[in-house]
């Protein structure tokens, strides 16, 4: 029923192709952030019209399926580029698609919304008061931006970003069907030739699950380091109440270490 | 445009004839991994150790492995071992097998999503019901569940959009689904009209997945009414 | 602390996975000690009536061999085969269920479906995780190389190098059957362990990276329609041999596979497959099996000869 020979036989040419998911996700996760970010910005631009269009363009891709996306891109980019080569006046081999390009850009389309959604929400935790302040002290736009909303932006938005990016690296097996060759396409390959399917789909499965656990521990670690000003020994209430206080209230503070030992 | 409006005309009654399927898939799955997914919430709160590694370890591998790979584990394991041990399933239908992958599947993301609701409670009100008398059942269906339904509710529903959009994985298994009957309209047709086919069943799932967070966006106002610091969400509100 | 937790956590996954393996071999083993010729699986249900009704895997999107028609019906030259099949079949009831082609195999090693049929090859692999019956229809393989060299028989190959078939293949089969039979005839194939897209096939041969093709006719046909200039530097030669295409059974129904063999026989003799043939392949593929000297003993049939194809596969 079972039989370990296959199984680990099965793991080579699935661990082979490895490289063509980490490469599909990191193009798709790049590309949908790029495109996150310049929808963020349209979502929340000044003119309402736009807010709107982009809104609901974000609910549109979000409300499709991943599987979908990829058959529409599939069965269109032929048409559609055929006429871009005609005037672009570069050469387009219909009968060998770049299928690896279109499958990047059928799953960053598909990752758009939520990448706009992780970048708003980031973007709003951080208080008005630090760009009024910034606008007070002289910064420039990109200073502002470069200096202090980003690097707390970043902080907010990460636990979100690895959720997005373990997502797509699960969502890149869905491209098999599109005749691309990565970790489920291995497995279904070694599938076919052996007639053996549960040790092969197994085999993908555990795999898959240790790329997770490993993309998961890493971004747990990039978490922590980035939030590592946040984090302090004395609760951030009574890090406040010291600054305000001035040099004179030794009595409160030895009662606050107290407590705090305590 | 005309053309356009042609072969959705052509093709809206199968499609609709497959709406059926992916609505029973989907709901089944819901209601049923609504119940599983709180019985693992339960289970990886709970103090016995081994209780809670195996649900640990449970609800990490459904949510690590993509799900085509457990809807064809499921379709191979289930009538390996049902065969092996006897049991006579030769009537079931394929969509059952596809149910039940995406009932696991769903129920360790809602056990997660639960469990960060449950840890936004009060613990205060909890310990003081508890004080007061009420069993744990009273407790849990007075205090917790109203609370921590109406701060999970949002991503409760996420999760489920994103469940109907992957219901179109079970095609993989024969299952004529929306987009399983999209595919096959499109193969017999040798690919004529299948950009405009594909857009329009793009335009369908949309619909539904608006209809499903308009219906979350009245329950989260209800749910929400005696909660002091919540802003009432308009029911077409799309989350943006 | 922490390394307490991931400890737990090493422990707990080793020891789920640890029971789930049980689980597996200790079916394996069960099924080892028992089935040789069981015969009741989900797909195989016993009637009131003594009859069985057999769930029969249609594969879809296999034209002209099984496909669905836009209305939903099952067409082809395997369903018809299969629908004679069952009326000759008193004992047993066909139930026709339409699945993917991906899906289908790992379904009927489950048993979850009896066997299907369509235009499979008999491959190494096939041989040994299913059963397989006499063939049902043959699939025409042709010599195509360029217009220069002309390959009409296979002794023109010798000292010519061929385009790459993975060793699990039917057509590898089939070559080395053919080697087999032309023992002077030395060709230069290199090994590779995965399909060769036709068209890359095809291209070799027209840019000299291969001298030859062993494929067939309705590729070859596939991929010229549109593109007159490979098809005016290329040569499809008249077919050389056939490979058998067979039903894939599950392994325990060795009662339905004789009882399969059996009616595919008749049919045979009775001249229903020829007209099939005629009407869905556009062609007597049974006669081109003939001229090829690949033809099946369908007269000469008996139970004993279940496992005929084993000695092809040596």
């Amino acid at each position: 029923m079972f039989q370990w020979s296959f199984f680990v036989e099965s793991l080579k040419p699935i661990i082979q192709c490895m490289p063509a998911t980490l490469e599909l996700t990191a193009g798709a996760v790049l590309l949908a952030l790029a495109l996150g970010i310049a929808a963020a910005i349209l979502v929340r631009c000044r003119f309402h019209v736009v807010n709107v269009i982009f809104t609901v363009v974000n609910s549109f891709l979000k409300g499709i399926p991943i599987l979908l996306f990829l058959y529409l891109l599939s069965s269109s980019m032929d048409g559609i580029m055929t006429k871009l080569a005609v005037i672009f006046n570069f050469t387009y081999n219909v009968r060998r698609p770049p299928v690896f390009a279109f499958a990047i850009l059928a799953l960053a389309l598909s990752y758009i919304p939520y990448m706009c959604d992780m970048i708003t929400t980031a973007y709003d935790t951080i208080p008005k008061g630090q760009t009024e302040a910034c606008e007070a002290l002289g910064f420039t736009k990109w200073q502002t931006m470069h200096r202090i909303i980003i690097p707390q932006m970043m902080v907010a938005a990460i636990p979100n970003f690895g959720n997005h990016f373990v997502n797509l690296l699960k969502a890149t097996s869905l491209t098999c069907m599109i005749t691309i060759m990565e970790m489920m396409g291995g497995a279904r390959n070694f599938a076919t030739m052996n007639q053996r399917f549960l040790e092969a789909y197994t085999a993908c499965a555990l795999l898959y699950w240790v790329v997770f656990i490993a993309f998961e521990k890493v971004f747990s670690m990039i978490e922590k380091r980035a939030g590592r000003y946040l984090s302090a020994a004395i609760p951030a209430k009574k890090r406040h109440r010291r600054l305000l206080m001035s040099a004179g209230r030794k009595d409160e503070e030895a009662e606050d270490r107290k407590v705090n030992i305590a | 445009m005309s053309n356009f409006l042609t072969i959705v005309k052509r093709y809206f009654p199968s499609l609709l004839r497959s709406l059926p399927t992916t609505f029973e898939m989907l709901l089944i799955s819901v209601v049923i991994a609504l119940a599983f997914g709180l019985l693992l919430t339960m289970g990886k709160l709970s103090r016995n150790k081994i209780v809670r590694a195996v649900c640990t370890v449970y609800i990490s591998f459904m949510r690590g492995t993509p799900m085509m790979v457990q809807v064809l584990l499921v379709f191979i394991l289930i009538p390996l071992i049902a065969f092996q041990n006897g049991a006579n399933i030769g009537s079931w239908n394929n969509i059952i097998y596809a149910i039940i992958a995406f009932t696991l599947n769903e129920a360790a993301f809602y056990a997660e999503i639960f469990r960060s609701a449950y840890n936004s409670l009060d613990r205060g009100q909890i310990e003081a019901a508890l004080s007061l008398g009420m069993s744990r059942m009273q407790v849990f269906t007075r205090v917790i569940l109203p609370q921590g339904a109406a701060s999970a509710l949002p991503n409760t529903t996420n999760m489920t959009i994103e469940l109907m959009k992957n219901t179109s994985i079970a095609s993989v298994i024969g299952i004529y689904d929306l987009l399983g009957q999209a595919q096959q309209l499109a193969k017999n047709s040798y690919g004529v009209g299948q950009i405009q086919l594909y857009i329009f069943v793009a335009l369908m799932y949309w619909v539904i997945g608006l209809i499903i967070l308009s219906i979350s966006n009245f329950a989260t106002n209800r749910l929400n009414k005696g909660n002091a610091a919540y802003k009432k969400v308009s029911i077409f509100a799309v989350r943006s | 602390m922490k390394k307490h937790c991931l400890k737990k956590y090493i422990i707990s996954s080793v020891l789920t996975a640890g029971l789930v393996v049980s689980m597996f071999t200790g079916c394996g083993k069960a099924s080892g000690g028992s089935a040789s010729g069981k015969s009741s699986i989900a797909a195989m249900q016993k009637n009131s009536d003594g009859t069985y009704t057999v769930t029969v895997a249609v594969l879809d999107g296999m034209a002209p061999y099984t496909y669905t028609d836009k209305d939903g019906k099952m067409q082809g030259y395997d369903f018809e085969w299969m629908k004679a099949v069952d009326e000759k079949l008193k004992k047993y009831k066909f139930k026709y269920v339409s699945v993917g082609a991906d899906a289908a195999p790992a379904a009927i090693q489950a048993g979850t479906y009896a066997f299907s049929a369509s235009a499979h090859f008999v491959t190494p692999a096939r041989a040994q995780q299913f059963i397989l019956s006499v063939p049902e229809s043959y699939y025409p393989v042709n010599l195509i190389s360029r217009k220069a060299d002309s390959f009409k028989k296979f002794e023109d190959l010798d000292g010519k190098s061929l385009v790459p078939n993975p060793p699990n293949d039917g057509l590898s089969v089939v070559l080395k059957q053919m080697a087999a039979k032309y023992p002077n005839v030395k060709y230069t194939q290199d090994p590779t362990s995965e399909y060769i897209p036709y068209e890359d096939g095809l291209k070799g041969v027209i840019s000299g990276k291969y001298d030859c093709w062993f494929g067939g006719k309705a590729m070859y046909d596939d991929i010229v329609k549109n593109n007159k200039s490979e098809a005016d530097a290329t040569y499809c030669s008249d077919p050389i041999t056939c490979a058998p295409c067979v039903a894939v059974i599950n392994k325990n129904l060795t009662d339905l596979r004789d009882a399969i063999n059996t009616a595919t026989c008749e049919l045979y003799k009775d001249g229903t497959l020829q007209k099939l043939s005629k009407k869905w392949l556009n062609d007597d593929v049974f006669a081109t099996a003939k001229n090829t000297k690949t033809l099946f003993d369908y007269s000469g049939y008996s139970k004993d000869k279940a496992n005929w194809y084993q000695s092809t596969l040596k």
